[in-house]
């Protein structure tokens, strides 16, 4: 690990004037550390945040909606009645994040900020990882992990945060502070693909910090379903979770998003269309599962993800309906 | 009495570990130490033409050493004289050493090992055994064969023709990774003329060849400390030879005590892996089911030096046929080099690639025949007295009938059969498309005989000794290291029974070669067996003396004895006693890899595992796992216990989660432990280990080894398993989600 200043923070004003170019935030550190240890990142000033006060806890309701601070650790939001009993999806996710030791040093904030598990990337060839007579080398070489989707582009990694998936169903909003003020845009916009690996795969400005998530009040159903490799100490292989309203029992307003198929959390239209106006049962669930697989491109490894991807799809729609994605 | 309420003594170091005193070699103050780091290649295969070093680089920092440095044989001292110590020209794998720095602090090192890039010249690397034997790129010798052991018995190829149904399968076993807790770690002092080695291993021995002929120094003046180990696997037989040198040339240049501490992605890059399979099986039967004739081809990926190969290739090819007689048999085996890192020991060593290509072929010829494949292996297992295709008979009392079926009888095996195969038909859980949620049970037996082969464990001429001190307690001195197995506990439980003195009046240490006799390396489950009986043959010694001296009442009474032994101590007598290993019989030297008479006695294991699966989603759980094992006498059922809850979750890790891919150049791409997945606590059932050990025959009253057995079992039996639930027989290891969901997915290519 290369030497780094430290700075432990107490106040969110104080991590942000800290917080100057080549430094990085510190919160539980089972995802920074790692990569320092390796030098895959290598900070010239870590900010540690879990002192900061006003970053840790969760308020609201599920009436009015629920407001977590980004420091929260994960064990928090599982222990919290209101996340368990109104945002499942995300309870539910947050409940199969690693281990019980992680999920209690883990943060919200972290989670949403941890960098791509991508073999080449942990290797230290970037997220863009090339040869140096062009090839892509996760295009050419092992992606049995990569994404199926936006696999045209050269971004094939998958997005590592499990948690960013059921809060963007939930259409949660995400709370920055930095240099210039306070700025709030949707979670989903704190991503974006590179095109090269200079660019970053956060769309946050230099020197921003989350500060909260909030998610708008608890309407209609939801839930999250994963498939895993390994039940523990591993991330979902693939996963969706999924938001929707209901007018009598035909569903008004979908929101489905997809872990494991690309660079970003993918937001599946094509099932929130497929799903729309219809009753849940296994068929129509089914059907949207296929929709979303319509526009997949898998790479020469991944094409099992394809059928796993309608199986998660299929399950968390019945799931949240409260129907057996099985028949009796 | 039960197993588990027999009084056993605590294991040795059981606080000093809890409480985090047991110093590991990472552990030891720093007296000016400096710390070691390797430069490597990054190529599979090429010739290094210079080192160039970044004249942005202030190089007076740090000390260099290169191939040109080494004041002895630049050489890793194993049983083919093949692999440098550092590169000496040509590079035949990633990660191959080739220089060395020490630098006052672990920051300056990393900046230092950046500054150096190796100047190459690439040439073809060759990945692929069979691709490698047509010798068009040449790594090893004239034909990259490290060795082959043919073993013949019979005539196979005539009988054929004469068998009713021939069943012939190809099966894959990939590498693993030990993943020991403790990374490989060093520590190398300059002292007197010579080095003195602390680190983390299991053979400390090896280590004082290896160093004294690296160094060009006697081995009297090496001294190697074995530390508290985590963990060995097999993993640290060999390896440890080559850190050691290292980290004993670093010192040598820099004038003060350097180590060199892996860290988890170097350890995973760099180091051996349990060597992948390929295996072809061919046998004939009879209608009836009785086997005729077999024919096997066994191919190990040995990487680009021969380190263990040969070892692991011996007793892969001895145990090919697994606890079954045929009478006609041809068995081929090969090691070969490819440009991989070296492979090397790993707890089973050769046997559970064979045992997974015999127990899942067998269930093939049992579904050729139309026969229940239970019933099929009884009909052929081996009894006392049948022969094995080298020409050795299965010793007394060695009966795995009995084993398979107290596995059958625990486990409910056919009861729990027969539920599955109705509940699969008529699954609750559905869906209009097919069920989606099976289970299978699948069975496997294993064997493994003990210790070194029998030419081997000869020419080691492993000693041990008991010395008594001036209070009448006992030391046990031996070159056998702890690792987390139990080493201590376990001998000096054999010792003070066998003396007779009281567990709390032996003494017993990590390994001090200063101190210890060369009693063998703690690897192949000799262990217990082995030395445990030289050091009851010295603790009988040491009671023939106290009779002659104090009478025969003396022997009989732990305190009276002490008190023997310290008068005995006070009035002069050495009191130190030592016992030398002798073959029971006359081995034929000229035979080194496939002896007659190829171990004293044989371990015997039946595993039983249980999965359920989601066709849909490809996840397999394994739910319930029952290990039969009979090792002969257990010496203590706690820690004999831990090894077969270890075995089994490596077994579970090799047969379902632990992929290693491969990057360009051939080295590990996935060299971490978020991405190599070894199962965590929720991947592992409960597992049921019972030891056939109670027993009025003689062949329960000595132990067998134990340490590697039940590493043997499960990836068959879950595999088997694997196979009832969906109806497809994975002929490959690890079993996937993908290849469940698919079957075009990455592991039928
Ligand atoms: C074995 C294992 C299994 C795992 N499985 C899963 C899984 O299934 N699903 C999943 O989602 N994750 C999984 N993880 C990842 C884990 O959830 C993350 O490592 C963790 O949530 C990161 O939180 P942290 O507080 O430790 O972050 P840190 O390591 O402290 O920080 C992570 C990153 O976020 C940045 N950061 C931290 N706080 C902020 C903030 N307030 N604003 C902006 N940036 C910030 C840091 O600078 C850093 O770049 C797993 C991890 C391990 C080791």
């Amino acid at each position: 690990m290369k030497a780094f200043e430290y700075v432990g923070a107490t106040s969110v004003d104080q991590a942000v004037k800290a917080l100057t170019p080549g430094s990085a935030p510190l919160a539980g550190g089972t995802d920074l550390i790692n990569r320092m240890k390796d030098y895959v990142t290598s900070p010239e000033r870590v900010v540690y945040l879990n002192d900061v006060k006003e970053l840790a806890g969760i308020s609201g309701d599920a009436a009015s909606g629920v407001t977590i601070l980004a420091g929260t650790r994960l064990a928090e939001i599982l222990a919290s009645e209101v996340v368990k009993s109104a945002y499942p999806a995300l309870w539910q996710t947050t409940s199969e994040v690693a281990t019980p030791q992680i999920r209690n040093m883990a943060s919200l904030g972290g989670n949403l900020f941890q960098h791509p598990r991508c073999w080449y990337y942990r290797s230290g060839f970037g997220l863009v990882p090339k040869t140096t007579d062009g090839k892509h080398m996760l295009r050419e070489g092992d992606n049995r992990y990569a994404a199926i989707f936006m696999t045209d582009g050269d971004a094939l990694y998958v997005h590592p945060s499990s948690l960013a998936v059921p809060l963007i169903a939930l259409g949660a909003k995400a709370t920055l502070v930095g240099p210039e003020g306070e700025r709030t845009v949707e979670v989903e916009e704190l991503y974006k693909v590179p095109t090269s690996n200079s660019e970053s795969p956060f769309a946050t400005k230099p020197g921003e910090i989350l500060k909260s998530v909030t998610i708008p009040a608890s309407k209609g159903k939801n839930a999250s379903y994963e498939a895993r490799h390994k039940q523990a100490h591993d991330w979902p292989l693939v996963m969706a979770s999924v938001n929707l309203t209901f007018s009598g029992e035909t569903v008004s307003d979908a929101r489905v998003v997809v872990y494991g198929v690309a660079p970003v959390p993918w937001r599946s239209k094509a099932a929130e269309e497929a799903i729309k106006d219809k009753v849940i049962t296994v068929e129509s669930a089914r059907s949207a599962g296929e929709a979303a697989a319509a526009g997949a491109k898998p790479l020469s490894m991944n094409g099992f993800k394809v059928s796993m991807l309608k199986t998660v799809i299929t399950r968390a729609l019945c799931t949240s309906a409260g129907n057996k994605y099985w028949e009796a | 009495m039960t197993q588990a309420d027999r009084n056993e003594p605590r294991r040795r170091n059981a606080s000093k570990l809890f409480y985090g005193t047991e110093p590991f070699v990472d552990d030891l103050p720093a007296q000016g130490d400096w710390h070691g780091g390797t430069v490597r290649s990054r190529i599979a295969h090429g010739r290094l033409i210079r080192l160039k070093f970044s004249p942005e680089f202030d190089w007076s920092q740090v000390v260099v050493v290169t191939a040109a440095d080494i004041p002895g044989k630049n050489l890793v001292v194993c049983h083919e004289e093949d692999q440098p110590s550092l590169c000496d020209g040509t590079i035949r794998h990633y990660g191959e050493p080739l220089a060395l720095i020490a630098a006052p602090d672990g920051e300056l090192l990393h900046k230092a090992l950046r500054a150096v890039e190796p100047v190459v010249e690439p040439l073809p690397a060759v990945f692929d055994p069979f691709e490698s034997l047509k010798g068009e790129t040449r790594i090893f010798g004239k034909d990259n064969l490290f060795l082959e052991i043919p073993i013949s018995k019979g005539h196979a190829a005539k009988q054929f023709a004469s068998c009713d149904v021939v069943v012939e399968t190809n099966h894959f076993t990939p590498a693993q990774e030990h993943a020991y807790l403790e990374t490989q770690g060093m520590r190398a002092t300059l002292e007197g003329n010579g080095v003195r080695i602390e680190g983390s291993m299991q053979c400390p021995y090896y280590l004082v060849a290896g160093v004294a002929r690296l160094l060009g120094i006697p081995e009297t003046d090496v001294r190697v400390s074995a530390m508290q180990t985590g963990g060995g696997f097999g993993g640290k037989e060999d390896f440890p030879t080559m850190l050691a040198g290292h980290a004993a040339l670093l010192a040598r240049k820099c004038g003060r005590p350097v180590r060199m501490i892996y860290s988890r992605s170097e350890d995973m890059a760099a180091t051996t892996k349990r060597h992948p399979a390929w295996i072809r099986r061919k046998t004939g039967l009879s209608r009836a089911g009785q086997f005729l004739a077999m024919e096997l081809d066994v191919v190990l990926d040995g990487g680009a030096y021969a380190t263990l190969s040969p070892f692991v290739l011996s007793r892969a090819a001895l145990h090919a046929v697994g606890p079954y007689r045929c009478d006609h048999v041809s068995i081929c085996a090969r090691a070969v080099a490819t440009n991989h890192p070296p492979n090397g020991g790993f707890r089973g060593f050769g046997c559970p690639q064979v045992h997974f290509a015999t127990e899942t072929h067998i269930e093939a010829c049992a579904e050729k025949l139309g026969v229940d494949p239970v019933e099929l292996r009884r009909m052929n297992l081996m009894k006392p007295g049948d022969a094995m295709p080298f020409g050795q008979l299965l010793g007394p009392g060695t009966y795995p009938g009995v084993v398979l079926d107290e596995a059958l009888h625990r486990s409910r095996f056919e009861e729990r059969r027969a539920e599955i195969e109705a509940k699969n038909r008529t699954s609750e859980r559905r869906t209009d498309s097919g069920d989606f949620e099976k289970r299978g049970i699948g069975l496997a037996m294993f064997m493994h005989g003990t210790g070194l082969n029998a030419y081997w464990e000869k020419s080691v001429r492993s000693r041990v000794r008991l010395a008594a001190t001036a209070e009448g307690q006992v030391c046990v001195l031996t070159a056998q290291a702890e690792f987390g197995q139990g080493t201590l506990t376990a001998l000096a439980k054999i010792a003070a029974e066998s003396i007779g003195l009281a567990d709390s009046d032996i003494l017993i240490d990590h390994p001090d070669t200063a101190l210890v006799p060369d009693s063998g390396p703690t690897v192949a489950s000799r262990t217990v067996s082995i030395v445990g009986s030289l050091i009851h043959e010295a603790a009988s010694r040491l009671r023939q003396h106290i009779e002659e001296r104090a009478g025969l009442a003396a022997i009989y009474d732990p305190r009276r004895l002490k008190a023997a032994i310290a008068s005995c101590v006070s009035g002069g007598d050495s009191m130190v006693f030592e016992a030398e290993y002798s073959p029971t019989d006359d081995t034929d030297d000229a035979n080194t890899w496939a002896p007659p008479n190829a171990y004293p006695a044989y371990a015997l294991g039946c595993c039983v595992a249980e999965v359920k699966i989601d066709t849909l989603t490809g996840e397999i759980g394994v739910v319930d796992v029952h290990m039969i094992c009979d090792a002969g006498a257990v010496v203590c059922h706690r820690l004999a216990t831990n090894q077969v809850f270890g075995g089994a979750v490596q077994g579970i890790g090799w047969a379902l989660t632990e992929k290693l891919a491969w990057n360009e150049s051939g080295g590990m791409r996935n060299a971490s432990l978020s991405d190599y997945a070894i199962p965590s606590a929720a991947d592992v059932p409960e597992i049921h280990a019972h030891f056939l050990d109670d027993q009025h025959s003689e062949r329960y009253r000595y132990p067998i080894g134990l340490g590697e057995l039940p590493m043997e079992g499960p990836g068959p039996a879950i595999a088997n398993a694997v196979a009832m639930a969906t109806g497809r027989r994975p002929r490959r290891l690890p079993i996937s989600p993908e290849w469940i969901v698919c079957s075009q997915g990455p592991e039928e290519s």
